[in-house]
């Protein structure tokens, strides 16, 4: 499990466009994920 | 969703990128209207196997997590986060203006819980079973909540699958929802 402290290394989701997308892209900016779901 | 949508334009400007990730095995047909129906702007992302479940520790939304510019993770708050509200609004805001994280770290974390490792490889399945039609994603989702029963984020998406008269056909019906839980019911 990541915590606190830890880097992210890798984090494969998709966009809207079902294309596939690595979170880590967003290194070298401050970064906030908000989780939540249309459920 | 507004009140995060409002503070990613604030973000930009200090070069500080906002995002959403949806927690939705269904994929962008189920995310996409809900963008649309709340204008949502921000980039969004989805998470169709719980990958970031897995990796973060939460059966629950919301969350919020931070990371500096090189990755590293400086905040997570596993559910009790809510961008409506405006104390935590304002300390979302504080840190994006300051970088101080004092105000968020006051906000009461649930504690991580990860999900069984396996439940990645399974979803996927699932995924597969959705874009072929063979198969039986709702008995794969049942199996995962006996599996998990403490796991809402299995356990939502099995009644949305199930009912999506009361997840997609406008508002959200909670008091659905919330008997469910109060009877016990899968």
């Amino acid at each position: 499990m990541l915590d606190t402290g830890h880097k992210l290394e890798k984090l494969e989701l998709i966009d809207i466009n079902g294309q596939s997308f690595d979170i880590a892209n967003y290194k070298g900016k401050k970064l906030a994920i908000y989780f939540w779901a249309s459920w | 969703m507004p009140g995060w949508q409002s503070l990613a334009q604030k973000a930009a400007e200090k070069n500080i990128e906002l995002i959403n990730v949806s927690l939705d095995f269904q994929g962008p047909e189920k995310v996409i209207p809900y963008l649309d129906e709340y204008g949502v702007k921000i980039k969004t992302f989805i998470d169709v196997d719980n990958s970031s479940g897995l990796l973060f520790g939460f059966k629950v939304v919301p969350n919020l997590l931070i990371f500096d510019e090189d990755l590293t993770l400086k905040f997570k708050c596993i559910a009790n986060i809510n961008i409506l509200k405006n104390e935590h609004k304002l300390s979302v805001e504080n840190w994006i203006d300051t970088g101080d994280l004092e105000s968020l770290n006051n906000i009461n974390s649930k504690p991580a819980n990860i999900p069984a490792i396996e439940s990645v490889n399974v979803l996927r399945e699932g995924n597969k079973i959705l874009e072929t039609g063979q198969g039986d994603a709702k008995q794969l989702l049942k199996n995962m909540v006996t599996d998990d029963p403490e796991n809402f984020i299995f356990r939502k998406q099995y009644w949305a699958i199930n009912n999506p008269e009361k997840f997609y056909s406008g508002k959200i019906d909670t008091d659905w929802q919330r008997k469910k839980l109060e009877n016990n019911e899968d």
